[in-house]
């Protein structure tokens, strides 16, 4: 239970074009051990997918590109695995949930044959046994094991990325990444969704990172959070120390602040100003200094260091390291 | 059990297309062209009535004894589009199938790959876009010298740079899509993920392409016979029948519209089925 299933090291992601160098993912480090959930939250274009993508190295093969890091999947280092090592391990034991089902799933294929795709790929079996294990999948995201026959433009929306669910976790992944599983659906399906999927990892006992934008969602199922701001990670925790400790890098606190408050009587959001940095030109420093609100004179210098009281870590000048607890500078 | 599926699949395949009318009358009308070239040898004896002359009889209107006229020879014309359907069909039907396949496989590897590998393999047949396919075709069936076989290896050979570059564009917009990089996160391997999930994507524009230029595929066998590079006279060949016949349109107009209907309706009802077959392949307007 202890042993880190996956451990990321100081990741770089960087895109190449032929007008400028993106520095997607500037040198985060995550662990996840069995069973748990991680919640990976930032707005577009903070390096979440791109994150995702890395695990699998499935980065756009042309300009996408791992500079430096190492990702340990239980015993394998992924970054030295060929590429033929890399599909068995691929919806096998690292699987992902994209974020779109409608068009996630080949239209003229039925959706039995797409469940069974990833199952004979990777397991042995006769064609009987397959047939079964793909009926037993469907009935498992809750579709009668008799729709396999059809098509996905037969499916409403919830239902496909219920067979996209089921194609992912058809080989009983050790790791499941679910790349906004929720984004293209309304909330109440959103809701049966996830539930679903809280259920489904809690009966497989797999790991799990949510990526995601919104924070009621990684309240609800995650437990450790990461906060990504232009490809780094700014603040993580457990989702307790998320919600509930009253020290925050101000992103979060923005984070926070945008999210409607029920017994609040405020007629407007207070969205955090400014757009992301563009990440072919980031700023120096602290990425988030241009569009802060607590900004100190070294901001826009110095890159801020990790502080961390516990499990809670905060990349910012605000907070000081002292012996074990941190302290906000006045 | 495998068997079976494959078996549902056709059925179900041939219950959408019979809905379509249009693509049952491209059948039916293919069928009858069928069968009298299946049966031309004993409709109409190929030695009598395609070979022999007879000079006596030459350029009679249709009649009951000669249905499409005879030509300047005597030969009966409905005898030579029977019989020269034989050829004009068949290699526009094989040559047009093989250059497909091999289009298919070259187009989904340059579309799949990308990169150096696509812009090398597409500046080459781009080189080869800039002869007209029929100068392609005549160097190629130079080359071989004349017969029906050098004759569909040349058609083919020509009409693959065109194929290539269509299905090289649908394949580049199926790759971008979400259910491309799905499969790959499930493991598919790149020769599981291009026959599995590409190529019946892109089956649609391929079958509609494939039907329309088995037309032109049977012009461009007429004009390699009647440079002496494909079929050698007297064979009958529905091109080589229509060009002989362009002399006399004026007085016997008959020697060109009936090869030319041939054509017209053959290739009309191969596009019909076309059209019912992509139809009929796509799941979304099945019912």
């Amino acid at each position: 239970m202890d042993e880190a299933i996956l451990e990321i090291r100081d990741l770089h992601v960087l895109y190449k074009t032929d007008l400028a160098v993106n520095y997607a993912v500037n040198g985060i480090d995550l662990s996840l051990r069995k069973g748990e959930c991680l919640g990976l939250v930032g707005e577009t274009g903070a390096g979440k997918t791109t994150t995702a993508l890395s695990l699998l190295r499935l980065l756009p093969p042309q300009s996408g590109k791992i500079t430096q890091g190492s990702i340990r999947f239980q015993d394998a280092e992924i970054m030295e695995l060929t590429e033929a090592d890399m599909r068995l391990l691929r919806g096998n034991r690292i699987s992902m949930i994209f974020q779109d089902p409608m068009t996630s799933l080949n239209p003229v294929l039925k959706v039995g044959e797409q469940i069974g795709e990833a199952l004979r790929l990777h397991t042995k079996g006769s064609k009987e046994n397959l047939e079964q294990r793909v009926e037993e999948m469907l009935e498992m995201v809750g579709i009668p094991a008799a729709r396999k026959n059809e098509y996905p433009h037969q499916f409403s929306g919830g239902m496909k990325q219920r067979v996209v669910i089921a194609i992912a976790l058809s080989c009983n992944p050790e790791l499941l990444i679910a790349d906004e599983p929720t984004t293209a659906l309304d909330v109440t399906i959103q809701a049966q969704i996830l539930d679903m999927m809280y259920e489904l990892k809690e009966k497989l006992g797999t790991s799990m990172i949510l990526i995601t934008h919104d924070l009621a969602v990684v309240a609800e199922n995650c437990d450790l959070v990461a906060i990504m701001y232009a490809g780094e990670i700014i603040e993580r925790g457990t989702a307790e120390d998320l919600f509930t400790a009253c020290r925050h890098h101000p992103y979060t606190e923005g984070l926070f602040n945008s999210v409607p408050d029920i017994n609040d009587r405020a007629e407007r959001l207070k969205p955090i100003d400014g757009l992301m940095p563009d990440p072919a030109d980031l700023p120096a420093g602290c990425p988030f200094h241009p569009r802060c609100p607590k900004r100190l004179p070294q901001c826009d210098r110095k890159k801020p260091e990790a502080v961390s009281f516990g499990s809670h870590q905060i990349k910012c000048h605000l907070f000081r390291q002292e012996e074990d607890s941190y302290a906000a500078i006045d | 059990m495998e068997k079976k599926r494959r078996n549902g699949m056709a059925a179900e395949t041939w219950r959408r297309f019979k809905k379509s009318k249009l693509a049952m009358l491209g059948l039916v009308i293919m069928l009858i062209f069928a069968f009298f070239i299946i049966f031309a040898g004993a409709i109409a004896n190929y030695e009598e009535k395609v070979q022999s002359q007879d000079l006596a009889a030459s350029f009679q209107p249709p009649s009951r004894e000669h249905w499409f006229g005879t030509d300047e020879y005597g030969r009966d014309l409905f005898a030579r589009i029977i019989h020269g359907g034989r050829i004009s069909l068949s290699v526009g039907l094989i040559s047009t199938f093989i250059s497909i396949v091999i289009a298919a496989g070259i187009g989904a590897a340059a579309a799949y790959y990308g990169g150096l590998f696509d812009s090398i393999v597409m500046r080459i047949l781009d080189m080869f876009m800039g002869i007209p396919l029929l100068l392609l075709a005549i160097a190629v069936a130079a080359s071989l010298g004349p017969g029906i076989i050098n004759l569909t290896m040349a058609i083919t050979v020509a009409q693959i740079p065109g194929f290539t570059r269509i299905i090289r564009s649908v394949i580049l917009n199926i790759y971008s899509l979400d259910y491309i990089e799905a499969s790959k996160a499930y493991g598919s391997s790149d020769s599981t993920i291009i026959l599995s999930h590409i190529l019946p994507n892109a089956m649609g524009p391929i079958i509609v392409q494939a039907t329309m230029s088995v037309a032109v595929v049977i012009l461009d066998t007429a004009a390699l016979s009647y440079l002496g590079l494909g079929i050698q006279p007297p064979a009958p060949e529905w091109g080589a029948i229509l060009s002989d016949g362009k002399e006399f349109m004026r007085y016997s107009p008959y020697l060109v519209i009936f090869p030319g209907l041939a054509i017209a309706i053959s290739s009309l009802a191969l596009n019909l089925i076309g059209d019912g077959l992509r139809d009929a392949l796509d799941p979304k307007l099945r019912d």
